[in-house]
């Protein structure tokens, strides 16, 4: 239910002159108001069906350079008079931050359209069920041994409205429906494993058939695997898997990380460490990701080159950060720390199949399940392959294998990225995307595998 | 709050559905960060609202909302009608729910001194002091950070057969961590860990935070000139806060049923324990004894009830290292025939109860620590987990640690860092061998377990003493 912009800048800026004159030197008032539905499917059936309706309220109190954050999740009068009353308590008795400075001034914020999409904010829990069925029936019409089709279908409406004491006076509303499908194949006692996944702003762009089909045909390919042996591959990985790995990249292009040296980037930032083809950026006005106008302090989303040509060289701020640098904030800040949240690979021209030819002896890689760091200064991952993993030899696909466990610094990857693919995907959430190609990289250790 | 229960289920049931329950619940949250000695994070939170769930032709329906008045529990319970209605479109077979005795009954969490009472000030004052130890160390800590958190859970379960049952759950802990930069090299070190439990601020008293940070300081800074662990097949011991997260990823996921039967397969994945292997399947050596305890006082998964009304129990998973129960709520038991566990827990009020860990806790076995160490020729213990991964059935794990001593002739020698071990879940208990009796055995608590979708953070906890592993493969998780 959408409370509507007015309304919106009503209730915060309400809070924020309570906050002012309760003796705030400057405040900060975040409202979320959200409405999601999401049905969720296993074994061909739904399952679990789900429906919430709720608001949140987030109120920064700053007293010279004491800053304390309250949350409520309701807007009665008493509600907000308490959440300003213990806003106001928290801040006094909080210890100075000297490094804070102030919190941003106010910027244009751009425009950008089709952020909201009427459909998606409307769909009802039947079409939620048709497109379900849809699903479920085109990745049983690929074949017999489609044993199970499991998922996750979202749509939500969420509005955002952040307001300062310095006059930032930010809203938008944003839809999102997203996707999940994960097919098990069955032939004996092999099960094989495939997936898809899909988002858009409109729920009409969700393609049932497609993503039935794309997820039941990795499951049949990849039944009766067979054991890899561990070792140094070459891989080619799909953008699903791809967007796992940036994930985890991401936490070292914030500049909190580098300013506590605990950043990958502390170590190579100016220096050619990538290859030449790797270019990353983050831009949340580009419309080809899942676009907002401005972050968690109302700042515009700015564009921020990250790697440009294989040099690391970008960070992404939010005013705390900025500050203390003397510069201004790049529009990333998250709820505690800046975030790149829409990321960018330059997309070169190599189609799947050339990737999967030019390789010799290597691994194609749907899926990264499970991902943990092992070593952020290296960026050093582990995590299992999943949904469909393959053997590529001279070229072309043998077999598929049981999965296997990688352990590989991804910082090494990115300087052994000898292809990347032409065709992007993206794939996100509401407020926060990845558009990326698949990538071919020369060099990947695997350490070890399991059973299935 | 009963017009408002009344009116949810009567709306539910008049609307046709078999069975209906409403979960009112209001969290509230304290969470303090401090790094190098200043606040970096201080927030106060509260979360209160309502979720109705009905199970209408067969099929389930969910919605919730944070207003809590009669006219919107008979909007909601409307809205969860017509979504079981579209689930119905989607469906094989009509869920069948394990029965439960419906009960009228409260439970609060027993403690000595309510964490919610004592001063901010002197919590912030604690987690400052904390930074300081352990930036005083040396000049290699380039980051302090001490952690400090507190819950309470008040909520009202009552359903259409007739229950009606009260909680109030408590629970609070601290945690701590040293980064230290320096010869080239990044390391951190936080100590035992997972010190969260039901229970009052005597669980924080109790820790003796500065002192445990300096301590981790100093071992931080030990570890930047510390070898790599090298790669061997050999004896593992693993201290307590580790053992734990073993223990929670390979026995506590595995075992949810509704994973084994499918339902969390396109998310966190299945289970490669299937019911066709309950009561048959060897799990691990005759020393394993896993138990899933609700009970156990103290542990971050006790509680009076779980969030469909079933009492909380003490039951079996692994029985002398046979596989011989889940952990299942009513519509997974009620798949099998069986009787619910215990285990239906949600995060929130917008959430639905699903199958989660409760306190899962390895038995005590009769060996002294020290003896354990005398008695292994060539070994490694490892402690405090650093980076933790497990495939989709739970089988293959690898599992980083931040702290590791070779052990050679039966004594603790060289410290090494980035130990990592891996295996296979049932083969690595199958070479359990020895495990410390009741004096080392302590309640952990894990605040921060992910499941579901929409996800859903719950707290759990896991009972263990340290214990030996045989024949582990184990490396240096840095490739050089």
């Amino acid at each position: 239910m959408i409370l509507g912009k007015d309304a919106c800048l009503e209730l915060t800026n309400k809070v924020l002159n309570e906050a002012l004159k309760a003796g705030a030197t400057q405040a900060e008032v975040t409202l979320i108001n959200s409405t999601s539905y999401l049905t969720r499917f296993a074994n061909s059936v739904i399952h679990q069906n789900v429906g919430e309706r709720t608001v949140n309220i987030i109120l920064k109190t700053i007293i010279g350079k004491r800053i304390s954050s309250v949350t409520a999740n309701e807007t009665t009068d008493e509600a907000l008079a308490n959440l300003v009353q213990t806003g106001i308590k928290l801040a006094k008795i909080s210890e100075e931050n000297p490094d804070f400075v102030s919190l941003p001034e106010p910027e244009p914020i751009p425009r950008i359209t089709g952020l909201y999409v009427r459909e998606t904010a409307e769909c009802t829990a039947k079409k939620r069920a048709e497109i379900v069925k849809g699903i479920i029936d085109s990745a049983h019409s690929i074949s017999g041994k489609v044993d199970s089709v499991s998922g996750a279908l979202t749509t939500i409406a969420n509005e955002y409205c952040i307001v300062n004491s310095l006059g930032i006076n930010a809203y938008t509303k944003l839809t999102a429906a997203d996707v999940n499908v994960t097919v098990i194949a069955r032939e004996g006692d092999s099960e094989g494993f495939g997936y898809s996944e899909d988002i858009s702003r409109n729920v009409k762009n969700i393609n049932p058939e497609a993503l039935g089909v794309e997820a039941a045909e990795r499951a049949v390919k990849s039944l009766n695997p067979k054991t890899l042996e561990p070792g140094e591959y070459e891989v080619v990985l799909e953008p699903y898997a791809v967007q796992t790995a940036l994930a985890y990249t991401a936490q070292g292009f914030s500049a909190e990380a580098y300013q506590n040296g605990v950043s990958f980037m502390n170590d190579v930032m100016g220096k050619k460490v990538m290859n030449e083809n790797f270019t990353l950026w983050d831009d949340g006005t580009d419309k080809r990701g899942m676009a907002v106008p401005f972050d968690a302090e109302g700042v515009p989303k700015k564009k921020v080159m990250l790697v440009e040509n294989g040099v690391p060289k970008g960070l992404v701020y939010d005013s705390f950060t900025a500050h203390k640098e003397g510069k201004k904030s790049t529009g990333h800040a998250g709820r505690f720390a800046p975030m790149p949240s829409h990321m960018f690979i330059k997309p070169g021209d190599a189609t799947k199949e050339e990737m999967i030819k030019e390789t010799k002896r290597g691994v194609l890689v749907t899926f990264f399940h499970y991902v943990r760091t092992v070593h952020a200064k290296t960026i050093t991952i582990t995590g299992m392959t999943r949904n469909g993993t393959w053997y590529i030899e001279n070229g072309e696909i043998k077999y598929p294998v049981k999965n296997l466990r990688f352990t590989d610094s991804m910082l090494k990857a990115y300087g052994n990225i000898d292809l990347i693919g032409k065709e992007v995907k993206v794939l996100g959430g509401i407020n926060s995307s990845v558009v990326v190609p698949p990538l071919k990289i020369n060099k990947f250790l695997f350490t070890g595998v399991t059973e299935f | 709050m009963e017009e408002i229960v009344q009116k949810a289920l009567d709306t539910a049931l008049e609307g046709g559905a078999t069975y209906a329950d409403i979960r009112i619940v209001e969290i509230s949250t304290e969470n303090i960060v401090t790094r190098n000695a200043r606040v970096r994070t201080l927030v106060v939170g509260k979360s209160r609202g309502m979720g109705i769930r009905v199970l209408f032709k067969g099929a389930w329906g969910f919605s919730s909302s944070y207003e809590v008045t009669p006219t919107e529990a008979e909007r909601v319970a409307k809205e969860a009608l017509k979504i079981a209605r579209a689930s119905a479109m989607v469906k094989k077979k009509d869920v069948k729910l394990a029965p439960v005795k419906p009960v009228k009954d409260s439970y609060k969490t027993p403690y000595q001194k309510d964490p919610f009472k004592v001063p901010i000030e002197e919590k912030i004052k604690l987690l400052i002091e904390s930074d300081k130890e352990a930036m005083a160390v040396g000049k290699e800590i380039r980051v302090a950070s001490s952690t400090m958190q507190a819950r309470r859970e008040n909520k009202i379960f009552a359903s259409s057969e007739g229950a009606y049952i009260t909680q109030e759950i408590t629970w609070c802990g601290a945690s701590q961590t040293a980064v230290a930069v320096g010869y080239g090299d990044m390391q951190d070190r936080s100590f035992d860990g997972r010190n969260y439990n039901t229970g009052g601020y005597e669980i924080i008293e109790a820790i003796n935070l500065p002192e445990k940070a300096r301590e981790s300081a100093v071992e931080a800074i030990k570890l930047l000139q510390a070898k790599n662990c090298p790669m061997m097949i050999t004896d593992l011991i693993l201290g307590g806060s580790q053992l734990a997260l073993q223990i929670h990823e390979s026995c506590g996921h595995p075992t949810e049923l509704d994973r084994a039967l499918g339902a969390e397969a396109a998310y966190a994945g299945t289970s490669f324990l299937t019911p066709d292997k309950l009561g048959k399947f060897r799990y691990g050596s005759d020393i394993v004894n896993l138990v899933a305890d609700a009970t156990v006082p103290g542990g971050l998964g006790t509680f009076g009830y779980d969030d469909e009304g079933v009492p909380a129990q003490r039951v079996y998973l692994i029985k002398n290292g046979i596989f011989v129960n889940y952990l299942s709520d009513r519509t997974s038991a009620g798949e099998l025939g069986l009787e619910s566990t215990g285990a239906a827990r949600a995060s929130g009020w917008n959430r639905i109860p699903i199958v989660r860990m409760t306190n899962i806790n390895l038995e005590p076995g009769d060996w002294d620590f020290e003896e354990l160490i005398r008695e292994t020729k060539h070994g490694i213990y490892m402690e405090t987990n650093r980076s933790w991964s497990i495939d989709d059935k739970r089988l293959n794990f690898q599992f980083g640690t931040q702290i590791a001593y070779i052990i050679e002739n039966g004594e603790m020698k060289e410290l090494v860092k980035n130990a990592v071990y891996t295996g296979i879940t049932y083969e690595f208990w199958r070479n359990c061998d020895a495990i410390c009796n009741k004096k080392y055995w302590k309640m952990y608590g894990t605040p921060n377990c992910g499941k579901g979708q929409p996800g859903q953070m719950m707290y759990v906890g896991h009972g263990t003493a340290p214990a030996r592993f045989k024949n582990t493969r184990v490396f240096g998780g840095v490739r050089t």
